[in-house]
């Protein structure tokens, strides 16, 4: 299912950067010890999942946040889940949508450290 | 200056005569108490004092970072909380909800912080239930100690919910009045009024769905239950940078009327513009339950009846306003935003009585005529960059200099990308004599700098510029000086992401980086004489412009990334981690800072409003920073002297 997952994103997404290489040692690293909040996230296909796409696989989101404002080139609408590790530790899930409602960008955020983006597809030019 | 000349020049200004300092105090002390008499709470207008004086240039320290070296083990390469003439004095969280428009108001015997959010949807800590995200009250009469008042939700009538589109939520921008300030027609509307307060704010993102938006009202005068009076021009769209004049009552409310508005007796469809589709609608809100329509008002060739092409500004229609100042007999409006900016001088008394006019045309007040629309015009220009910069804040400076009248206009653009996207100008801030208001004319020029600006932020953190394209020369005759050239942009590979052989740069932070505001209050000890502004990655930066001609950079505050929590006290609550992130080149995202605005109290204390949900930082100047607030060459704050700066104009020693 990891490798489904991977190879999915991996066929639409457009990211070229060192993120994905951080996704690739990621997953290789800790596909064991996938948390089901993760495993669910991996399932966004980006460019095409909803809100309603988001909801279904992910509950209720723990935060949202939409700062597009009328100058703004990325449009703004994201939401957080956070994740108990069970460890004494959490992290979040954080998924972006584009201006047509489609998720753009699903990553994990550590409580301290580099974020890991798990899918990214480029967002389509912001105009009104 | 050197540091030995440093040392001692602090010690010779440590033996400036003693009653010298007594003066200074009791100058301070009085316009502290004077401080509710000017804009936007009283008609009074402070009068900066300029100078020649060459004071050195300063390349501000380093930021620091979350990992100083990025190593196998230490991969953070966000920065972390840095100061340089400033000091933290308090924070809270807002519960991590995106955070426009920062507002602190002297109310009674307390002040109390207006703090205006972007759309979201976050848990209240006052009633643990998920809010979509509105106006947060907090009592700041302690810095140290914030007390989280009052959340005020979106209203619903935007169409928004936490599970669903948030596309018209969000309550960006607000304003206060109190009742006592705000004139009244009788004695009963006086009585009604007395010692109460109101909020005005938008109800809308500009961003939204059209027609659904307004503007709305709210007795604050209890700020832990605040109560809904009145909604204004309900069914608007793209509301955004209202002003309101507490004098007067004159509120200058901005966006546009949508179809849903149509109905309503103060709808005026058909205004056109550029970019952000967004003009003036101007009321009389002394009662602020009874709001009076005066007129709609903007750019000339954005009234419903003009024809292409326009006669001016740079594309047509015209750019919509981001916002407007008045002072005095003066509106000062911005255009454009982040692109294609124009600044425009308006005669306020011609602009409020024009259509009261004899002769005026039936249709004024919603559909002026083109002579009726460049009627209170005074003066216009474009901004050093053209095309690739915007007029979001346009402040007025009214001074003298040498004993001669000199009035300026500090401008804002907006950045607008995440960071430095491919193409587009770094985004600065200016300064205009406007002196002569029929032609007003650029100053404080930096032909090196990509916007052609000493009141600029470069993006490395060595404060050099990375990766910049310069810009070309073009043609404009409104830009106000002899070189109209365009902006210089970032190039393709502005930033090696995450290089552990690079520290990275203010491009590098997920988020955007340029200036987006500057602070709007006339607050008298620092006016004339600081420009504090907001600057996204690159948190609060203030510059010092006594001498307008020669700004320096003399202070700046970058916060911390949360990393713990959003609870009251940055703890978990209910888990850890506030800021959010944000997605640049290439999908690459980091939750780090994301300072979008900026404003001071009368006591000179610093607000800052964070994009990315961080929250709230209340800021003291220290060190040259305070010193030059108050009007000293020295530094004003010893206990709290972080000046780390460099000088780097060796040869130039101040000339006091």
């Amino acid at each position: 299912m990891i490798l489904l997952g991977v190879f999915g994103l991996a066929s639409i997404s457009v990211a070229q950067d060192t993120e994905i290489a951080s996704l690739v040692t990621w997953i290789c690293t800790s596909a064991v010890a996938l948390d089901a909040q993760t495993k669910q996230a991996l399932k966004i296909q980006v460019g095409s999942a909803t809100r309603e796409d988001v909801a279904r696989l992910m509950g209720k989101p723990w935060r949202t946040s939409n700062d597009a404002d009328c100058e703004a080139e990325q449009y703004g609408e994201a939401w957080e889940y956070l994740v108990d590790e069970a460890n004494g530790k959490f992290f979040r899930i954080h998924v972006a949508f584009n201006k047509d409602g489609k998720v753009s960008v699903v990553a994990k955020i550590p409580q301290r450290g580099k974020p890991v983006v798990l899918a990214y597809v480029a967002e389509k030019e912001h105009q009104h | 200056m050197s540091r030995k000349k440093n040392r001692l020049f602090r010690k010779a200004l440590a033996s400036v005569p003693i009653h010298l300092t007594i003066t200074t105090i009791s100058v301070c002390a009085s316009v502290y108490a004077l401080a509710q008499s000017y804009p936007p709470y009283g008609p009074d207008i402070p009068l900066a004092h300029f100078d020649h004086g060459n004071r050195p240039h300063l390349t501000p320290p380093p930021p620091k970072l979350m990992c100083p070296v990025l190593s196998p083990s230490c991969q953070d390469a966000r920065t972390a909380q840095s100061e340089w003439n400033t000091q933290l004095l308090g924070y809270d969280t807002l519960d991590g909800r995106s955070a426009y428009q920062p507002l602190v108001v002297h109310q009674g015997n307390r002040y109390i912080a207006y703090m205006a959010h972007h759309a979201g949807c976050a848990i209240s800590r006052l009633n643990l239930n998920n809010e979509v995200n509105g106006t947060s009250l907090l009592d700041v009469t302690n810095p140290q100690h914030p007390i989280y008042l009052a959340h005020i939700p979106n209203s619903p009538s935007d169409g928004a919910t936490c599970t669903g589109s948030l596309d018209a939520a969000g309550n960006q921008m607000v304003h206060v009045c109190g009742g006592d300030s705000l004139p009244s027609n009788s004695r009963a509307e006086e009585n009604r009024k007395r010692g109460h307060y109101y909020m005005l704010r938008t109800n809308g993102n500009a961003s939204g769905q059209p027609g659904v938006e307004s503007h709305e009202i709210w007795d604050t005068t209890n700020p832990s239950s605040p109560v809904l009076l009145k909604t204004i021009d309900s069914g608007a769209t793209n509301t955004h940078k209202d002003w309101w004049e507490c004098y007067s009552g004159v509120a200058y409310l901005v966006g546009n009327d949508g179809t849903a508005s149509a109905g309503s007796p103060d709808s005026a469809p058909g205004w056109q513009q550029s970019g952000s589709t967004q003009h003036m609608k101007i009321y009389n809100l002394h009662d602020p339950a009874n709001p009076e329509y005066i007129r709609d008002f903007g750019f000339v060739g954005q009234q419903p009846t003009a024809t292409p092409p326009a006669i001016e500004g740079l594309v047509t229609p015209p750019t919509g306003i981001h916002g407007p100042i008045s002072a005095g007999d003066r509106i000062y409006a911005a255009y454009g935003v982040g692109g294609n900016g124009a600044i425009q001088i308006l005669d306020r008394s011609k602009v409020l009585n024009g259509c009261k006019a004899s002769g005026a045309s039936a249709n004024c007040a919603k559909s002026p005529t083109q002579s009726e629309m460049l009627a209170p015009q005074l003066g216009w220009f474009t901004l050093p960059g053209t095309s690739l910069q915007g007029g979001h804040t346009s402040f007025p400076i009214f001074g003298e200099e040498n004993g001669k009248r000199r009035n300026l206009i500090l401008v804002t653009s907006e950045e607008g990308g995440n960071e430095c996207t491919a193409g587009s100008a770094p985004h600065a801030a200016w300064l205009y004599d406007v002196t002569d208001e029929a032609n007003p004319k650029y100053i404080a020029e930096d032909p090196n700098d990509p916007a052609r600006t000493k009141m600029d932020v470069p993006n490395g953190f060595d404060y050099k510029w990375v990766g910049i394209i310069p810009g070309n020369g073009v043609t404009d005759n409104h830009c106000g000086t002899t070189n109209c050239s365009q902006s210089g942009i970032y190039g393709a590979s502005v930033t090696p992401q995450d290089s552990p052989t690079n520290p990275n740069n203010f491009c590098n932070q997920g988020a955007r980086f340029g200036v987006h505001s500057s602070t709007e209050l006339f607050y008298p000890p620092y006016y004339g004489r600081l420009a504090i502004t907001a600057w996204f990655t690159g948190g609060l930066r203030v510059f010092d412009i006594r001498n307008p001609d020669d700004p320096r950079a003399i202070a700046y505050f970058i916060p911390e990334p949360n990393d713990t929590g959003c609870g009251p006290k940055g703890g978990p609550s209910p888990g850890p981690g506030c800021t959010m992130a944000n997605t640049g080149r290439d999908g690459h995202t980091v939750n780090a800072i994301h300072t979008n605005n900026v404003e001071v109290d009368d006591r000179g204390l610093i607000y800052i409003a964070d994009r990315a949900g961080t929250g709230m930082h209340i800021i003291k100047l220290t060190g040259q920073a305070a010193g030059a607030g108050a009007g000293n060459d020295n530094d004003n704050d010893h206990d709290h002297d972080n000046d780390h700066g460099h000088d780097n104009d060796h040869d130039n020693d101040h000339d006091h």
